[in-house]
């Protein structure tokens, strides 16, 4: 009869863990070697993945996750104007998040200050319609007031870019533009958009309006100028064939751009610091386990007695050399916990001194704990082995 | 013979000298020790006590002859077979203790356990109760640097006798004490073994081999049987108290090959 297996892990645990930990120092000096290099890998993937998410916040801040979904072109260049449905049918996509809708503005429109300006003196600013709400899908802040809604997108009311507020030398909300000969209440002015630059240089009025002052253009304002649409960060060639897909149904041309061509930029950064990390990390383990199998061996030599009298006790070769690996994977077990904590302390120490979101490569971690115990394991195996190889009368004779 | 626990029959122990050639430390030895029998081993150092008695507790296996256990041939056996036959029925005493330093008296003990197929709380309780018999019932968990020689001797013993075994084996019990307190683990050993275990003790003391019914003397790897009372102010008995034996006797014998010196 054999003991049972849940007896004999808790025999061999126990057996190990008195060994392992029975001089503090010893424990302290075997782990260390493994503690260092769990910590390298950890505090540098730490500080990587702090590094990418400080370096993925500030892309997407720049709009790597807007794309534009435009009317595309027929073989004879004639655009292909955008059915109706597509705003909803892009919204209904899982990856999408947020969808603002433009219109397309009458032609030829000048902006001014007042009707002193010039005619001639263009100031190079745009007129954009908006729907109701489609800024906030850019992820537009207002510096002053507020955007066009509902309630306010039948009245002769703009937003302006933060540029063309400058140009046109408006402050804030309350003053007044004139687009086309008709006065604009001025309703708010949007912070620099670095994610949708052409909107630094507009204005921005409502389609309610648009449609009520421009009767006879009534029929082109209607059409989608563009559709922006913010969405989960992901990969951006799947990502534009699913918009282009959903914003014609017919399979019409649709153009689908990024707003920013950063989605590449995002993807690249995502390997290289951590590879460094892995492979000091792997270094340094090596080095541990080596240190590890060093102790290991002087252990087998000093506890000569202790085998000889388990072996007399009834122990088989079998159950020394258990043991014995058993009880070096715990020593490097003890190391790689100590690493991951030191590991993780650093690499949170240095996001917060960077200013960085502390970001840990969370999967990363029971992985270097694996390691670092199979680096253990391997250590232990030679000096294990001459452990077992010792009869009992050779053990019990040390002295 | 139903009450022979362990016998060898013309068993020899060689080990290589440094010529490379097979030097035998025990010339071919026949004798049986019988269930709850008390036995010294007695001899001057060098003289193949160690090796009779690694011999006797499976520890070693003899170059030639056969030793049985039980009526079961243990030279036949296979490594873990004589592993579980010392984890169930075999105790050892050694002289140096070969205590564990890092854990308790009581751990100790049940280290004795470990490799029998008992449950972890049956090992505690017996091992308690294996402490408490050798007087250490207050000494439970202290290390074996806060105990003196004699009480790690007596965490020794109980971890022999732990696992209630068919035999003691007790090799220089009292060689690391003094007189007295030697005395006393001598008198636990015997305490120990009135449970109806055979103890075979080897000492190079007179004094502690006079306390045995039955001696045997070794000297350069022929074994004889001791008569009579010995010397208990000698470390050699006197030649006419050595009996050497060559035929067979009723329980024991001894014999000696005249020609085995090469």
């Amino acid at each position: 009869m054999r003991k049972p297996l849940r007896t004999r892990i808790a025999d061999l645990m126990h057996a190990a863990w008195i060994g392992a930990t029975g001089r503090v120092s010893r424990t302290i000096l075997a782990s260390l070697g493994i503690a260092l290099g769990v910590a390298a890998y950890v505090a540098l993937s730490g500080i990587a993945a702090s590094n990418q998410a400080a370096l993925l916040a500030r892309i997407d801040a720049l709009g790597a996750n807007l794309q534009v979904v435009a009317p595309g072109q027929d073989a004879s260049r004639q655009s292909i104007p955008l059915p109706d449905y597509a705003p909803e049918t892009i919204a209904r996509q899982p990856s999408v998040e947020q969808v603002g809708v433009f219109y397309t503005p009458p032609e030829k429109i000048q902006i001014f200050k007042n009707q002193l300006v010039p005619k001639s003196n263009g100031n190079a600013l745009a007129l954009n319609i908006m729907a109701p709400g489609a800024l906030d899908a850019l992820g537009a802040t207002y510096a002053h007031g507020h955007g066009i809604d509902h309630n306010n997108e039948h009245l002769p009311v703009a937003v302006l870019g933060s540029e063309a507020a400058w140009r046109l030398g408006v402050t804030d909300v309350g003053d007044r533009v004139l687009i086309d000969n008709e006065w604009y209440g001025v309703i708010g002015i949007l912070d620099p958009l670095p994610q949708a630059e052409t909107f630094n240089t507009s204005a921005i009025i409502g389609r309610a309006w648009a449609l009520a002052h421009y009767p006879d253009q009534a029929a082109n304002i209607a059409r989608i100028n563009a559709i922006w649409v913010r969405t989960k960060p992901g990969d951006a060639e799947t990502l534009r064939r699913t918009l282009a897909h959903a914003a014609n149904l017919s399979g019409g041309n649709v153009s689908v751009t990024a707003s920013a061509d950063l989605s590449k930029a995002r993807n690249a950064t995502n390997d290289s610091l951590t590879t460094l990390g892995l492979m000091i990390g792997m270094i340094a383990l090596a080095v541990g386990g080596m240190s590890i199998a060093n102790m290991m061996i002087v252990t087998v030599m000093e506890r000569r007695g202790e085998i000889g009298l388990r072996r007399a006790l009834g122990a088989t070769p079998g159950n020394i050399r258990m043991q014995f690996v058993t009880e070096a994977a715990m020593l490097s077990a003890i190391g790689g916990l100590a690493g991951i904590l030191v590991g993780a302390g650093t690499a949170g120490g240095v996001a917060l001194a960077a200013g960085q979101p502390l970001a840990l490569d969370w999967a990363g971690l029971p992985l270097a704990w694996c390691a670092a115990i199979m680096v253990g394991v391997l250590a232990g195996f030679y000096p294990a082995g001459r452990a077992a190889r010792l009869t009992p009368t050779e053990a019990l004779r040390s002295e | 013979m139903t009450d022979a626990l362990l016998t060898l029959e013309q068993v020899t122990k060689s080990f290589p000298g440094k010529d490379g050639t097979m030097t035998q430390i025990l010339h071919p030895t026949t004798l049986t020790i019988a269930r709850g029998e008390r036995i010294a081993i007695v001899g001057p150092s060098g003289s193949g006590k160690s090796t009779l008695l690694s011999l006797l507790g499976t520890l070693d296996m003899p170059t030639s002859g056969m030793l049985r256990y039980d009526g079961d041939d243990v030279t036949a056996m296979n490594e873990r077979q004589r592993s579980d036959l010392r984890a169930a029925r075999i105790g050892f005493v050694f002289q140096q203790f070969h205590l564990i330093a890092s854990v308790s008296a009581l751990e100790n003990v049940m280290v004795g356990l470990q490799y029998t197929n008992l449950p972890r709380a049956e090992r505690h309780d017996r091992a308690a109760a294996a402490l408490e018999q050798v007087g250490l019932g207050h000494r439970f968990l202290h290390r074996p640097s806060q105990l003196s020689g004699g009480e790690q001797q007596r965490v020794a013993i109980a971890r022999a006798l732990v696992k209630r075994p068919d035999i003691i084996f007790a090799d220089e019990p009292t060689g690391a004490l003094d007189t007295d307190t030697g005395r006393t683990i001598l008198d636990l050993l015997f305490d120990a073994a009135d449970g109806g275990a055979s103890l075979v003790v080897v000492t190079h003391d007179p004094n502690v081999a006079a306390r045995f019914p039955r001696r045997l003397h070794i000297r350069d790897g022929v074994v004889r049987e001791m008569t009579g009372q010995p010397a208990t102010d000698s470390h050699q008995p006197d030649e006419a108290e050595r009996l050497p034996l060559t035929g067979t006797t009723e329980q024991t014998a001894m014999t000696r090959k005249d020609d085995d010196h090469a």
